[in-house]
């Protein structure tokens, strides 16, 4: 029998014996199997920073992990390698989700992170562990594209504590023509997540050529301050030539500081520029009185004067998880 | 017996109900069954390795 799935806005129909396009959703037998659950192809143990994440539990390391799929096929994947591999070809370690309070604790770890591809596609996997983790004490980190229909993402979003969302740009065109999927559906997901209670970050990975432009910049920047809200950290993020994307240049620094002033001019209160090395575009300002509040190189800390959320001179509050 | 107008009519009404319940049916066979949850595979259809610690302490290759 013919199976289709609704996890997700693609809704494959799935004939007997095939995979949806995530790869890992597979109809045996008339059943929607998760091929992949208990099963994740990586599992390490990152800065949060390198989520990235700059406003929750900052200088803390966060267990992560992800299985082989994904519901996108973006061109400038920089893990296709992992993201657009059948399990059939997958090599994966069996970690249910009873595992990972325990093994995140071992690594002094605080939180637990579904990463690398996309928890939306592992979704039972996600949510299992999710629940897991959360019974433990611990947190729990989504960094996903979004690309999830309303019902399932409500229901992951119950025991989600953050999440970074890619939006891979504002236009239509781009969603369909480089990620081979639609606008709507993400900014849903920002949206809902945010009205939630998760605390939400953004990612914009900027592409030469591609979504770089001034006026697409500011009406992404628009649309989160508008949706999400202008204390809404956002991560301005360089793309490298990977994938299918070979022929493209990396996106020089000068476009990833212009975003910024960009982001700011428009009124967003936290703007970061990640994936290379620049003069504190990773450190953390107060929006009134911009003291200096977190100063970061790379993902490292070198110094945080807001362990309790606070600015210390003007004590403004600040956006964000922060013990 | 003779075939009445009403009798063809009722013959015609009949067998148009008895195509139209097996049409349904089958189109009930062939329309796929919608899932947004998933069942949990038996076994994992690649190759299982144990837990390296070693790789585990690093920072991943991967973006996120």
């Amino acid at each position: 029998m013919i199976t289709q799935c609704e996890l997700c806005p693609k809704n494959c129909i799935i004939k007997p014996g095939q995979s949806g396009e995530c790869r890992i959703r597979v109809n045996i037998d008339g059943k929607l199997i998760a091929a992949t659950y208990g099963y994740p192809s990586a599992a390490h143990v990152d800065p949060i920073e390198k989520k990235p994440l700059n406003h929750f539990l900052p200088g803390t390391s966060i267990f992560s992990i992800a299985t082989v799929g994904c519901n996108l096929h973006c061109k400038n994947c920089q893990n296709w390698d992992i993201s657009q591999r059948n399990p059939e070809d997958a090599e994966a370690m069996a970690l249910p989700p009873q595992k990972l309070p325990e093994l995140a604790r071992q690594y002094n770890c605080r939180s637990v992170a579904y990463t690398y591809t996309d928890p939306t596609v592992y979704y039972e996997y996600a949510l299992d562990s999710c629940i897991k983790v959360r019974e433990a004490g611990l947190k729990n980190v989504l960094v996903t594209a979004g690309y999830i229909n309303e019902k399932p993402w409500r229901d992951l979003c119950r025991y989600v504590d953050a999440a970074n969302i890619d939006l891979k740009g504002i236009t239509e065109k781009f969603y369909r023509e480089v990620c081979d999927a639609t606008l709507k559906p993400v900014q849903d997901a920002f949206v809902t997540a945010k009205a939630m209670g998760v605390h939400v970050e953004a990612t914009n990975l900027l592409i030469p050529t591609l979504n770089d432009r001034d006026e697409d910049i500011e009406e992404l920047c628009r649309w989160l301050k508008e949706n999400v809200g202008r204390e809404t950290p956002v991560h301005f993020s360089r793309f490298n030539p990977q994938y299918q994307m070979r022929h493209l240049p990396p996106t020089p620094a000068e476009t990833l500081g212009r975003a910024r002033d960009i982001a700011r001019a428009v009124g967003l209160e936290y703007v970061y520029i990640g994936n290379i090395m620049s003069e504190g575009g990773s450190n953390t300002r107060c929006p009134s009185c911009n003291t200096l509040l977190i100063s970061r190189t790379g993902y490292r800390i070198n110094a945080n004067v807001i362990p309790d959320g606070k600015c210390p001179s003007c004590n403004r509050e600040i956006y964000g998880v922060w013990n | 017996m003779e075939l009445t107008r009403r009798k063809f009519g009722k013959i015609l009404a009949a067998s148009a109900v008895a195509v139209l319940s097996g049409v349904w049916k089958v189109a009930g066979r062939m329309a796929p069954a919608s899932f947004i949850r998933a069942v949990k595979a038996k076994s994992f259809p690649g190759r299982i390795r144990a837990l390296d610690e070693a790789e585990v302490k690093g920072t991943a290759k991967w973006g996120g």
